[in-house]
């Protein structure tokens, strides 16, 4: 487990809180830049890529 | 349709009934729709005249009520991702509501329209305004 600061909301999960998530979780969220905390390692641009690939943003 | 406040929340402001939408402890929640699902109508009050959900409801955070911190009257609030919404018609439509657990008893807030976004099964984060009238304003 790890502890991150949520920037987005994500889900249940509030803006501006902390939460203690799985390292997985939480290695998503701070790549995605939903959430501040330390990674468990270092990712690759591609594995980033990857991650990110279906996302979408809607300016409103 | 056009964005716009339900007035039966409107009322609900002018008589105070609905507490400070800001604070922490209230939970204020997003719904993305699709308009081929929702129609609004200013008879509607609750969540419960909501279309089920088409992925969780986001929880807003960080929620202000002067934009900024400029911009009185405005609500602004962190942006909101739903995660692995999946693939299907496009989403074209919101709405916001101060969730009490009961969608009979879910005061609805706002509706937006006027964005349109295909669901690919990967992540949709709703970017608010940055300016007036950010997410919406009274």
């Amino acid at each position: 487990m790890t502890t991150v600061t949520m920037v987005n909301s994500v889900g249940e999960y509030v803006a501006g809180e902390q939460y203690d998530l799985d390292m997985e979780l939480a290695d998503q969220f701070i790549l995605k830049g939903y959430a501040l905390g330390e990674m468990s390692r270092t990712f690759t641009e591609e594995e980033h890529a990857t991650l990110i690939a279906l996302d979408q943003g809607v300016e409103l | 349709m056009a964005s716009q406040h339900y007035n039966l929340a409107l009322q609900e402001f002018w008589k105070a009934t609905l507490g400070d939408i800001t604070a922490a402890g209230t939970t204020v929640k997003c719904r993305l729709m699709r308009t081929s699902a929702y129609t609004i109508s200013q008879s509607h009050q609750f969540a419960s005249s909501l279309p089920a959900a088409l992925v969780t409801d986001v929880t807003l955070g960080t929620k202000t009520a002067n934009g900024a911190g400029t911009d009185p009257g405005c609500l602004d609030a962190a942006d909101a991702t739903f995660t692995a919404v999946p693939s299907g018609a496009a989403i074209d439509c919101l709405a916001v509501f101060k969730d009490t657990g009961t969608p009979a008893t879910s005061n609805l807030l706002f509706y937006i329209d006027g964005f349109t976004v295909t669901p690919n099964g990967g992540d949709i984060t709703i970017q608010w305004q940055n300016s007036n009238p950010f997410m919406a304003k009274l």
